[in-house]
């Protein structure tokens, strides 16, 4: 816990359908585990529609928090899409934050449609490692394509960060609360993501 | 297991707000629930419908065709004594406004809760609006929660409150309460059993001003329980210059800011969480020698405005003159002005260190200016787009292509819902109008029937298949009734897909997913007189025929561009793999020059620039073919899921 | 200069020039054709385009198109280039009394099919599902050439088949009105794709107009039982008649007339000049066909013909051509006044491409 008082503040970004809801209900269940009070600022209702969606993650002793993380106050942030990772600390980072991105590019119509460009995904993360302190790169979509599911990409990028050590968050608080989140059927497929995450970060 | 499900008081979960409202309605021994799905609100009887929560809890729950429905079958269950919720985004409340102007007049009997959920900023919505008005239009009781815990515990005290005053009760939420999660206490559960009755003495009468003077009496009863209402609260010094007056997503939002600022000692807050009508004693009090006043809430100045309406009687007597800061001030407003958009805690932390004189720097300015270049140059904007896989897509380019045949200046006025993105690029920008559910086919009985001034244009109304049995209806019989000519094209794809692929009556499953009776839109087209046509919009060619020839008819007619919606055809079947053969690809030659990425626009269909042909990204395509079968140069391949697994 | 589709767009279709070839329609993902109608759907964004340059209603270079295909600008203002001039018909009593006039055209690619001059012809025949309404066929036989027999008297853009054809690889016979024989050939003078010498065969039919489909499909189904036609006629300028299964129907050749689509009163070609043989009624003799004979190409094949017994001819009157002559003539000359009251300074005949001498000759109506 830093910064800003006894609160520790994440934002999980992407584009609608990658699963970032799902993604920020495992780590908030998992810190409800653990005692903290949890609050999700979480943009739905057309996120499947191939917009940006942002989970605010944030968690706290004493008392819950708003569901909106304040400008510049993101500790760590976990990018499924590497644009998006840009787009949101531009707005939330500071010098200090931690980001974890999946550098796989999903590419907005406008660039599509040849009406804007995407850039290199290099130069995306050169820029971003010049905003913030650390930039991992996990590589969610080829490890989870890895195990048959490109989908669970996300579980990956959540193992990435139960791994990192940003957390307040034991690691096997994550391993442990999984299945309070995934339905029974599928929940082998998103441990071996999630371990896959875990042990990918720690390389 | 859910933690909805769970009968453990004190345990501490995780739920959306929604859901801490559905818990609410269920500790209170809620037994009926209706809706019109719509967010940021469908989630409250999404979780209430579930078959496990629903068998568990004993309850009914539905999906009602529209809201003003669903809030009359849910005052005939109070009516027999149940306790009944009903929940609505803010667009429901304007559908359902007429019964319920006259329902807070004739009163209820079982707890009647209505739940509207506001979106400020309109994430989800193709309107901003604040229905708190409502409440004071209907003089109805309107109780604000400003976290998750408090939904729940407000949703169960709202039925109480209901059953005290005779009368329904109002809540509102917010997306960010509807849509943001946090831990809460789970509470007991309420298994109150009561056996619905209408009694010979029952009557529920709106009968003009009669039954308006009950409700203003209703209305002080109101006010003085509000006015020891544990949910109102004030914290802070006492003797502060400064009082933060705010409610709902205000509340947590101030507390940070005051914190971020370091004003916690100086700067007071006076929560209400009963906005409407005011507990007028409890402002008039802790205003005590306050000099400064700034009003956070969501949207509309509504409370900001009602407040100053009262203190205007104590000011100079009881209160010292007040400088007031707000919407009215313009201290709190948006990137788009004062009661505009959402609010967030950086909108509060500027307010107060306006007013206070603080400098405060979210990111050091040279930082800020790095970020913002970031923004303009590495940053491409994300717009809204119809799903990979999505027939509306299809469809879109089906009434494209007919339009342009037809020749005539043929135009379409378009619905909300997923159809709204007709109106943008992804859509072709084919909708012409937007506005609510079923109005494009209402419009057209307007600018269909204009042949007497000599207007002839063709005229094309959009409709989903939920909003077909929503507001459609009436607009059809009108067309058949009044002589409007124009083509009625149905985009069925089998589900309230916008919201959340909610069931409806076409669909032959209700809210809790057991078989129901399926009424067809064909049938019920048929029914009115229409001549019907039902083509799959993924047969391009079919489906342009058969609306250019619809076009060409004398009288209305009606096209059912019937096709499952890509995520819920994807959820039950192993896709197809769909591929570019780079060979066959012409790229940018003459011929189609880009059509796949260029013009349709599937989100899985990526231009190579590299190697100049298309290609396919296999985690956004879902597989559906449609790009196969509308490549000019048949350079998409698909295989079979079948052939795949072999 | 190059033009594309956005020029397409307004120097055609929204002046209402669009003769309804189909040319354009095969090309392009984007122009698309629904009872006859062409539209371009969506912009393709480029601004040069084989849609605008095949277009026979875009700048159309008359004496390069004659030196391609005869090898020598015509001497002929009225006719064009021709080899001979003939009456004929067909000599098979069933091709015979399918056709509309003398059957020579179901003849011709009869015996072409036959004797592997061509291995498939793009015709036209009546929609199944659309009354009155002539579609792009294939025929390959002597039964499916059959099919397609009678004249349309709508544009039948039959072109709109034809590239999709073309990569079958077949030899390839095309029977279409002037202004898709000319489409054809300005796209073999400025296309080099391999496949189009498949096109062996190109028979061009005498066209004074063509009906807009809609109004005119509408006016019949108001007047006839349409699902009951047999043969519609014009017998020698007399009124419109539709023969049905259940007598006959007469409709003003006026009333008809003004279903004319705009475009066919700019037209320049009535004998299809371009084509390797043109083939008419005879406007004197029911049964019989007015042919003219081209092209090298044409002649072998006609000769042929005349050879295998698939034709029989006689000798075209001298006061019959003269008749002929005076129609196709004043027609020309009524649409050089109309092109150059249309034209502007960069296109004098709009889209006719003239120099002077031509331009002279043809205001002369002169002979050979």
């Amino acid at each position: 816990m830093k910064q800003n008082g006894d609160c520790l503040n994440v934002i999980i970004t992407g584009v609608g359908g990658q699963g970032n809801i799902l993604a920020s209900h495992i780590l908030a269940t998992a810190a409800i585990a653990e005692g903290f009070h949890v609050t999700i600022g979480e943009t739905y209702g057309q996120s499947q529609r191939g917009g940006s969606v942002m989970s605010h993650v944030r968690l706290s002793k004493g008392e819950s928090l708003g569901a909106l993380i304040p400008r510049g106050k993101a500790h760590v942030i976990v990018g499924l899409e590497p644009m998006e990772t840009l787009r949101v600390a531009a707005d939330y980072a500071n010098p200090g934050t931690k980001t974890i991105v999946n550098p796989r590019p999903n590419y907005p119509l406008m660039v599509l449609y040849g009406a804007q460009e995407y850039p290199p995904v290099e130069t995306l993360l050169a820029r971003l490692g010049e905003m913030v302190e650390v930039v991992k790169v996990v590589e969610g979509t080829e490890l989870a394509k890895g195990i048959g599911e490109a989908m669970a990409s996300n579980v990956v990028m959540v193992g990435a960060l139960a791994g990192s050590g940003w957390t307040p968050i034991p690691t096997d608080t994550f391993i442990s609360v999984l299945k309070e989140v995934i339905p029974q059927k599928i929940l082998a497929l998103n441990q071996r993501a999630l371990k896959l995450g875990i042990e990918s970060i720690r390389k | 297991m859910l933690s909805i499900l769970l009968d453990e008081p004190g345990k501490r979960v995780l739920m959306m707000g929604n859901e801490a409202i559905a818990r609410g309605a269920i500790e209170a021994g809620m037994k009926f629930c209706a809706a019109y799905p719509g967010s940021p609100s469908s989630e409250i009887i999404g979780t209430l419908a579930r078959p496990d929560v629903a068998e568990n809890f004993g309850h009914h729950a539905e999906w009602s065709t529209n809201e003003v429905v669903a809030l009359e079958a849910a005052a005939g269950a109070s009516f027999g004594g149940l306790r009944a919720l009903c929940a609505m985004k803010q667009n429901g409340i304007n559908v359902a406004s007429d019964f319920l102007m006259s329902v807070v007049m004739s009163g209820c009997k079982g707890g009647l809760v209505l739940v509207v959920a506001d979106d400020p900023g309109a994430h989800c919505s193709n309107n901003e609006m604040d229905s708190r008005a409502y409440a004071r239009l209907l003089d109805a009781p309107l109780l604000e929660p400003a976290t998750i815990e408090e939904s729940k515990e407000m949703t169960r005290w709202a039925f109480e409150l209901s059953e005290e005053l005779e009368m329904p009760c109002m809540i509102r939420s917010v997306t960010r309460i509807s849509h943001a999660r946090g831990d809460l206490s789970l509470g007991p559960i309420n298994r109150l059993q009561r056996t619905p009755r209408f009694e010979a003495y029952d009557r529920f009468l709106s009968l003009g001003t009669v039954t308006h003077s009950v409700l203003h009496g209703k209305l002080e009863k109101a006010r003085d329980i509000f006015e020891k209402s544990q949910f109102n609260q004030y914290v802070g010094p006492s003797g502060a210059e400064l009082v933060i007056i705010t409610c709902g997503t205000g509340w947590l939002f101030s507390r940070e800011a005051l914190r971020t600022l370091g004003l916690e000692d100086k700067v007071g807050i006076l929560k209400l969480a009963t906005t409407w009508p005011l507990p007028n004693r409890f402002i008039v009090d802790h205003l005590k020698g306050v000099k400064q006043v700034l009003f956070v809430e969501e949207i509309d100045p509504f409370m900001e405005q009602n407040v100053k309406s009262l203190l205007a009687d104590y000011i100079g007597s009881e209160l010292e003159v007040i400088k007031f800061f707000g919407k009215g001030s313009g201290h709190v407003r948006s990137r788009f002005g004062p009661a505009l958009g959402e609010i967030d805690p950086d909108i509060v932390i500027r307010a107060v260190a306006e007013i206070k004189g603080v400098d405060y720097q979210a990111q050091t300015p040279e930082y800020a200016e790095r970020a913002s270049t970031l923004l303009s140059e590495y940053t491409a904007s994300r717009d809204l787009a119809f799903c990979a896989g999505c027939p509306h897509r299809a469809s879109y380019w089906v009434m494209k292509n007919a339009l342009a045949l037809d020749g005539r200046g043929g135009f379409v006025l378009g619905d909300i819902g997923c159809y709204g993105m007709g109106a943008g690029r992804s859509g072709y920008f084919i909708n012409r109008t937007l506005h609510c559910m079923g109005s494009g086919a209402g419009v057209a009985c307007g600018l269909g029937n204009l042949a007497k001034f000599e207007f002839d244009q063709p005229v094309v109304a959009v409709m989903g298949d939920s909003t077909f049995f929503h507001a459609a209806l009436p607009a059809l019989i009108n067309a058949r009734y009044n002589g409007a000519k124009f083509t009625s094209v149905v985009l069925d794809n089998s589900a309230t897909a916008m919201t959340g692929f909610q069931p409806h009556p076409g669909i032959g499953l209700n809210a809790m997913g057991n078989p129901a009776t399926q009424v067809l839109i064909e049938d019920v087209c048929k029914g009115l007189g229409f001549h019907v046509e039902i083509r799959d919009p993924f047969k391009v060619d079919e489906a342009v025929e058969a609306l250019h020839d619809l076009m060409q008819r004398e009288e209305s007619s009606v096209l059912i561009l019937r096709h499952t919606c890509g995520l819920v055809e994807s959820r039950k079947k192993k896709k197809d793999r769909i591929s570019v053969n780079a060979e066959k690809c012409l790229g940018d030659e003459c011929g189609c020059a880009r059509f796949c990425t260029r013009v349709f626009g599937c989100p899985a269909l990526i231009w190579n620039e590299k190697e100049k042909h298309a290609s396919v990204d296999e985690v956004v395509c879902t597989g559906c073919g449609v790009c196969a079968y509308l490549c000019p140069q048949s350079a998409i391949e698909v295989e079979k899921a079948e052939e795949l697994q072999r | 200069m190059n033009k594309g589709p956005d020029d397409l767009q307004s120097e055609v279709q929204q002046a209402n020039l669009c003769a309804g070839c189909g040319m354009c329609v095969g090309l392009c993902p984007y122009i698309k054709e629904m009872d006859e109608k062409v539209a371009i759907v969506e912009r393709c964004g480029r601004s040069d385009g084989r849609c605008y340059r095949f277009c026979p209603r875009t700048s159309t270079d008359i004496g390069a198109l004659d030196e391609m295909v005869f090898g020598a600008r015509r001497g002929d203002a009225v006719l064009g280039s021709y080899r001979t001039l003939t009456a004929a018909k067909a000599a098979n009593a069933a091709t015979h009394s399918a056709g509309q006039y003398g059957g020579v055209v179901s003849a011709l690619i009869i015996h072409a099919l036959k004797k592997g001059v061509v291995e498939a012809a793009l015709l036209t025949r009546y929609s199944e599902r659309k009354q009155v309404l002539p579609r792009p066929t294939v025929a390959r036989n002597r039964k499916e050439v059959l099919a397609c027999s009678g004249s349309k008297y709508t544009a039948a853009p039959t072109l709109s088949a034809l590239q999709d054809i073309l990569k079958t690889g077949e030899k390839l016979a095309v029977v279409g009105r002037p202004c898709q024989v000319t489409a054809i050939r300005k796209m073999q003078l400025y296309d080099d794709r391999p496949e189009l010498k498949n096109i062996k065969l190109v028979i061009g039919l005498f066209c004074l107009w063509a009906l807009d489909y809609r109004r005119y499909a509408a006016h019949l189904s108001g007047q006839v039982n349409v699902s009951r036609i047999r043969k519609i006629d014009i017998p020698k300028n007399d009124d419109f008649i539709v023969y049905t299964n259940g007598g006959e129907a007469r409709v003003p050749i006026n009333k008809i007339k003004e279903f004319i689509r705009p475009s066919c009163q700019v037209c320049f070609d009535v004998t299809a000049e371009l084509a390797d043989i043109s083939i008419g009624s005879t406007e004197w003799q029911d049964d019989w066909n007015t042919v003219l004979v081209r092209s090298e190409a044409g002649e072998k094949l006609f000769a042929d013909a005349l050879k295998a017994k698939a034709v029989t001819t006689k000798k075209f009157p001298g006061e019959r051509e003269a008749i002929l002559r005076e129609a196709v003539g004043a027609k020309k000359r009524r649409v050089l006044k109309e092109l150059s009251r249309r034209g502007s300074e960069s296109a004098p005949l709009l889209y006719l491409k003239l120099d002077d001498s031509q331009r002279a000759l043809f205001l002369e109506g002169g002979n050979k």
